[in-house]
């Protein structure tokens, strides 16, 4: 009984919607189509709830961090953050109908602080980037070779100083882009998609149980 | 040229290569910050394709058509993307093209706002909301919130402010409420734009993509330019380039001096390393010799 709830309920679910689902595209049929539209409102109510649910998962993981005292200040100060944000943004929203969208100390919240927080560690990737270069592009043999042009004509190129120092170097990088760079992509989307069909094919006849979750 | 004696010191290129890395990061910080001090003024050259592409097919669409902008511009794509997004923006405005923005990411939600306050000078209040311009706010659902999105306009129910997508101008005049009647789809962030192009273009084909995408993505829209995707601005040059090309230089431009010279500090920086490589084999070559 444990064994049909666990495993073939949920199997059967899925194949069942993925067959519809599958229908829908490809038949015509006014009931059908509805029971598909329906369900698709139903999966993306669910995926706000989600947001709902990331809220209370985080919660419970850094509240254990803070009773075991284990980096309590980060966890402090993520909750503190978070749950300020949620009340105060609840709070205007109830008594005041200011959606959090609208919300001005929102807005300048994520201007003043988020924005410029996020973007400076992104930005100090490059610093880090610059550093990693100098070390390790090295032109040890033919292969780390063309590596290492590839890469001074990609990021010389692509930069507006780059027709300054040789006039063909944007249409040099342009056509590493255009040339061997679309086909390595068109290579990789095409085993992407390749290898996507197989796994969905092993989910299908369950051959492949991860997605359910532990002990299956 | 060598400095070493008797194998305790280093030679100059050994030293060269283990180079303490904050010596980097400060040639870095100047490159990036001396433009901003003193501007250099470099000319922004040669136009990508990619980029006179997507200004062609703009240029080609009669006032009035839609064009769909979703909006994954998350803080920490803020500096490649977002002048993007104001950039089409800029140029949605001159051309009087009708615009609807959603993001599927919820920490994108304030980028949208500031874009609109920025080129329209209000969000929910101005005069011509909800007739040329929507924000739909947070779309969830992933790509099949979005598959539902371009079968049925009405489909989020309201906007980003509580209004209702049924009562509203822009969604009156549309004669078929789906996909069928827009003609670009924007998308922005590092994940590339190859949802759009399978749930999109696939589908409506008179609806072409394109993004403002971050440098780091623009290898994988190689697949599909130019066919499915039209054109598209490749981070920060990108952005500068469309500027350019409406006349409205903005934020881009303005960045383009501190991009050019690091990019340059980096490419001169991989180059001495390599020399430094190159001549302490040599110098350890001749010893051992």
């Amino acid at each position: 009984m444990s064994l049909m709830f666990k495993r073939y309920v949920p199997w059967g679910i899925l194949v069942a919607m993925t067959s519809m689902v599958a229908a829908d595209t490809i038949i015509v049929q006014t009931d059908l189509n509805n029971m598909i539209k329906s369900a698709t409102t139903a999966l993306s109510i669910i995926g706000s709830f989600a947001v709902m649910v990331s809220v209370i998962l985080l919660t419970r993981s850094h509240a254990g961090k803070i009773r075991k005292n284990k980096l309590a200040v980060e966890s402090w100060t993520l909750l503190g953050c978070m749950w300020v944000m949620i009340i105060y943004g609840l709070y205007r929203f109830i008594f005041a109908g200011v959606r959090p969208i609208a919300e001005p100390t929102i807005q300048y919240i994520f201007n003043a602080i988020v924005a410029p927080g996020d973007s400076t560690v992104y930005a100090l990737l490059y610093f880090v980037i610059a550093s990693a270069c100098y070390r390790a592009f090295r032109a040890k043999n033919m292969r780390s070779l063309i590596l290492l042009i590839v890469g001074i004509v990609f990021i010389i190129g692509r930069a507006p100083i780059g027709q300054l120092l040789y006039v063909g170097m944007p249409d040099l990088a342009n056509w590493i882009l255009n040339v061997p760079g679309a086909a390595m992509v068109k290579a990789l989307l095409l085993a992407e998609v390749i290898s996507s069909f197989a796994l969905n094919i092993r989910v299908l006849l369950g051959q492949e149980r991860g997605w359910m979750g532990r002990g299956d | 040229m060598a400095t070493e004696t008797a194998g305790t010191r280093k030679s100059v290129w050994d030293r060269l290569q283990d180079i303490d890395p904050k010596i980097i990061y400060g040639i870095m910080l100047i490159a990036v910050f001396l433009p901003l001090i003193r501007p250099l003024g470099v000319p922004i050259g040669n136009i990508n394709p990619e980029v006179t592409n997507l200004y062609n097919y703009l240029n080609s669409l009669p006032a009035g058509s839609i064009i769909v902008h979703d909006c994954e511009i998350s803080p920490i794509y803020m500096a490649e993307c977002y002048p993007c997004f104001v950039a089409f923006l800029n140029e949605h405005v001159q051309r009087s093209f009708k615009v609807i923005m959603f993001t599927q990411d919820t920490t994108a939600l304030p980028a949208i706002e500031k874009g609109i306050t920025e080129v329209y000078g209000k969000t929910k209040d101005h005069p011509n909301y909800g007739k040329t311009f929507v924000n739909l706010g947070f779309l969830p659902g992933s790509t099949l919130g979005l598959n539902a999105f371009a079968a049925d306009n009405l489909f989020p129910v309201l906007d980003a402010y509580g209004n209702k997508l049924a009562d509203m101008q822009f969604f009156k005049e549309m004669a078929d409420k789906s996909a069928r009647s827009w003609r670009l789809v924007v998308g922005y962030g590092s994940g590339g734009v190859g949802y759009l192009v399978q749930q999109i273009t696939d589908v409506y084909p008179n609806c072409k993509t394109s993004s403002g995408t971050a440098a780091v993505a623009i290898p994988s829209h190689y697949a599909y330019y130019p066919n499915k995707i039209i054109g598209f601005l490749g981070g920060l040059t990108g952005a500068a380039q469309f500027e350019y090309l409406i006349g409205k230089p903005g934020i881009a431009i303005a960045g383009m001096d501190a991009q050019s010279l690091a990019s340059l500090a980096i490419a001169v920086l991989i180059v001495v390393g390599n020399v430094a490589y190159f001549a302490a084999r040599r110098t350890k070559a001749v010893r051992g010799g």
